[in-house]
């Protein structure tokens, strides 16, 4: 069963302020509203047309009228996690791959839509938010199934019904297909659901490699959850992106927010005691496009500054003068437990200071130290 | 196509840029002391009065609630109706001091 929450953030704007209610509004970043990227649209807004990834500058050329609200994500992950408290007290297993998507195995159950209705129920009362609901026999199939009714819809694909539903739905509705795969599925000839669900996994392999042969199984497929179990490993990477309101070409300003991110990684990997051995950047402008480049090092960390620093290096290997970037991104990967003791008295007071800081950032709240530098990252430039 | 779950520590707008140029003043910001007349059942909070300014609003509706971290302090959040405005209060667990926020419309 897949819960698919109905314009999460705009619907709890409207429930905090009813002023909202029925009128068309987006959710955008903090920074000014017509510089900025849609994160949620109103179902009032989406009669415009405007949706969710979309410049909030071009929402605006199709409803002047439109209302904005910067996020703030504090009330938007608790309501989440409060709607996950109550999946989870229904003592079956839950997953949540998404702040605005869950998943619960109902596997056994004789009346798995009447489950679904309270829980719907639930939901509305307690929020005065809707969530739509798919039922099916594994996640993406469900997952699919709770997208046909929106809002606050419910819809079952059975054995029975299963080609008939896809067989309505274009194959671009699907879990996974994006522009790209969408036209190599029109070359194809490949319009509905139905037309990929009947290709062998041959087929799909030759014509969309891993991709395809992952629809082929997915489709049929009996997981009813779309995440890494508990038992998994932990995570594989850990990593944080950013766009900014407009291109900066201000050295500083990148660099203070490669260091920023940098931060948020190493918070987040000592958390979870982890280090990690490489780093990954990626960049967005208009003369460089989407580049990605990546270095492994010899000395695993979980230091904000190491990784900032490493960061740079990839960065000015590639690139002698600053870019023009739109956004950007740091991953670090290849983690580790951190069980390294520290030989070198450098290192020592460094990992010391890190925990310090910790402790007092748990204490009186994020960001109460943190790097000087990461204050230009609040002057827009 | 198989994703790990949903890390809500995964958060990003604490640290962005704060509204100073902004072009959306729809909400002014205040963060004042306020007084609060408030009934505390079971294990909620439902505040009925505020006083602001030396007036006192009676709360109509309690139109949202909801709860924020602030490292060690747990922060109580209430979008409140009185009359024909919204107003957004906290209520600190630590300190137990009430703040009216912003006016929200």
């Amino acid at each position: 069963m897949h819960f698919d929450m109905d314009a999460f953030f705009a619907s709890i704007e409207q429930a905090i302020n009813p002023h909202f209610k029925g009128k068309p509004l987006i959710v955008g970043s903090r920074n000014s509203k017509f510089h900025t990227v849609v994160c949620a649209a109103s179902y009032e807004a989406k009669v415009f047309g405007i949706t969710a990834g979309m410049p909030s500058i071009e929402a605006f050329k199709l409803c002047p009228k439109l209302e904005f609200i910067a996020a703030d994500q504090g009330k938007y992950i608790w309501t989440s996690q409060e709607i996950l408290k109550i999946l989870k007290s229904y003592n079956l297993p839950v997953a949540y791959p998404s702040i605005d998507e869950f998943q619960m195995d109902v596997s056994g159950l004789n009346n798995p839509q009447e489950l679904a209705r309270t829980i719907q129920k639930q939901i509305q009362e307690r929020f005065k938010i809707t969530a739509s609901v798919g039922i099916a026999k594994n996640w993406i199939l469900a997952k699919l199934a709770s997208k046909l009714k929106k809002p606050n819809g419910l819809e079952y694909i059975t054995d029975e019904n299963l080609e008939q539903i896809l067989s309505l739905v274009p194959a671009k509705k699907l879990c996974g297909v994006g522009e790209k795969t969408k036209l190599i599925l029109d070359n194809l000839g490949i319009k509905t659901c139905l037309d990929l669900y009947h290709k062998s996994a041959g087929f799909l392999e030759t014509n969309l490699g891993a991709t395809g042969l992952n629809f082929y199984y997915s489709l049929r497929s009996k997981d009813s959850l779309n995440t890494i179990q508990e038992d998994d490993s932990g995570p594989k990477s850990v990593g944080h992106s950013y766009t900014f309101p407009r291109v900066s070409v201000n050295t500083g300003f990148i660099q203070a927010w490669i260091r920023l991110l940098s931060e948020m990684i190493a918070v987040r990997l000592r958390e979870q005691n982890l280090t990690a051995k490489t780093i990954h950047i990626w960049l967005n402008g208009p003369e460089i496009g989407n580049f990605r480049a990546q270095k492994s090092f010899s000395e695993h960390t979980s230091n904000g500054q190491e990784i900032y620093l490493k960061a740079l290096k990839i960065m000015a290997k590639n690139f002698p003068k600053t870019p023009q970037v739109r956004a950007l991104g740091i991953t670090c990967s290849g983690l580790l437990i951190n069980n390294y003791l520290p030989l070198l008295a450098e290192d020592k007071k460094r990992g010391d200071l890190s925990k310090t800081i910790d402790k007092i950032n748990c204490r009186f709240g994020e960001n109460t130290v943190y790097p000087a530098v990461i204050e230009l990252t609040q002057k827009i430039k | 196509m198989k994703q790990s779950g949903f890390n809500p520590h995964a958060r990003w707008d604490k640290n962005t840029p704060q509204t100073q140029s902004s072009d959306n003043t729809d909400n002014l910001e205040l963060n004042e002391k306020i007084e609060v007349l408030a009934w505390f059942k079971n294990t909620r909070i439902l505040p009925k009065i505020f006083i602001w300014k030396n007036k006192n609003y009676v709360i109509d509706n309690i139109n949202y609630y909801w709860q924020e971290r602030c490292g060690s302090e747990t922060i109580n959040y209430f979008s409140v109706q009185s009359s024909l405005n919204a107003y957004q209060l906290s209520f600190n667990n630590s300190c137990y001091s009430w703040h009216i926020n912003k006016i929200i419309s």
